[in-house]
C-alpha cells in the first residue's frame, strides 16, 4: 500500500487517537512516519514500557502490536512486553520475527493467525482510537501484572 | 409558585472506537442513568446497558449508584463506555 496513503489515514485518524489515549491515561503518542510509539504502565507497576503500533498498510490492515525497550527502541519482542496473568496471549511469525499477540481483534497479530485469518471484521475494529482502548484493556484489566517479558 | 431550575451538565460519551455521543445529564442523577443514556446513543437502542462498562479517567467504575457529582464528573466531563467483554480467541 503506498505509504503517502497510509500517512493520510493517520492523519486522519491521529486526533481522535490521541483523545482516547488521553482519557485512557495511556502516555503521549509520539509518531514517526507510519510507525506510532505509545509510554505506558500497566495497572499497579511503575514500571515504564513502550508500546509500539506498526502501521504500514494501515487501515487496510490492522496495526502490529509490538513492545519496545523504552531505553533501546530498537530492542523489540517478547522480552520487552508485560506479562498480564490473564491476558489471552499466542505467538506469531512475521518474517523471520516471531511477535507475541493478545487474542483479541484489533490488532495485525490477531488478525494474521491461522486461527483467525478467515474472520471478518469491520475495519473499525482496528481503528487507532480502538487499538488505543484494547492496548488499556490489556494493561488494566488483563492482570495482574506479572513483570516484564512474554 | 416558585420553580428551581434544574442544572443539566454536558457530558462526552465515549465508545471503545472513538465515537462520541454528547448529552445533558443531571449532575445529582446516578452513574447507572449515565451509562444507561450513553449505551443506547453509542451502541444503540437494543444494547443491554449490564453488558458494559462505564471508565472515568481511565478507571472502571464499579460503584454506578453514585452521582456524577460524587464520582468527580463535572459539567463537559467525557467517560468511556465499552463492553465488559471482549472476544478471545
Amino acid at each position: 500500500m503506498d505509504t503517502e496513503l497510509v500517512l493520510a489515514v493517520i492523519d486522519r485518524d491521529w486526533q481522535v487517537f490521541i483523545a482516547q489515549a488521553a482519557r485512557l491515561g495511556l502516555g503521549a503518542p509520539r509518531r514517526t512516519g507510519v510507525e506510532i510509539g505509545i509510554p505506558v504502565r500497566p495497572a499497579g507497576t511503575g514500571e515504564d514500557y513502550l508500546a509500539i503500533l506498526e502501521c504500514d498498510g494501515y487501515d487496510v490492515a490492522a496495526p502490529l502490536l509490538d513492545f519496545a525497550n523504552p531505553e533501546h527502541p530498537d530492542q523489540r519482542g517478547g522480552p520487552c512486553w508485560p506479562r498480564m496473568g490473564s491476558a489471552p496471549m499466542n505467538q506469531i511469525t512475521i518474517g523471520n520475527r516471531s511477535v507475541p499477540i493478545i487474542c483479541t481483534p484489533g490488532t495485525r497479530g490477531y488478525h494474521l493467525h491461522i486461527s483467525h485469518v478467515h474472520e471478518a471484521h469491520p475495519r473499525t475494529t482496528w481503528r487507532l482510537s480502538a487499538v488505543a482502548t484494547l492496548l488499556h484493556r490489556f494493561l488494566t484489566q488483563m492482570g495482574p501484572y506479572q513483570g516484564r517479558g512474554v | 409558585m416558585a420553580t428551581i431550575a434544574q442544572e443539566l451538565w454536558t457530558i462526552v460519551a465515549v465508545a471503545g472506537d472513538g465515537d462520541e455521543a454528547r448529552f445533558e445529564d443531571n449532575p445529582h442523577s446516578p452513574l447507572r442513568h449515565l451509562l444507561d443514556q450513553a449505551v443506547r446513543r453509542l451502541y444503540g437502542q437494543a444494547a443491554n446497558p449490564s453488558d458494559y462498562e462505564m471508565l472515568i479517567a481511565g478507571t472502571v467504575q464499579t460503584d454506578l449508584e453514585i452521582s456524577l457529582q460524587q464520582a468527580g464528573l463535572r459539567n463537559g466531563a467525557e467517560v468511556v463506555v465499552q463492553p465488559r467483554d471482549v472476544s478471545k480467541g
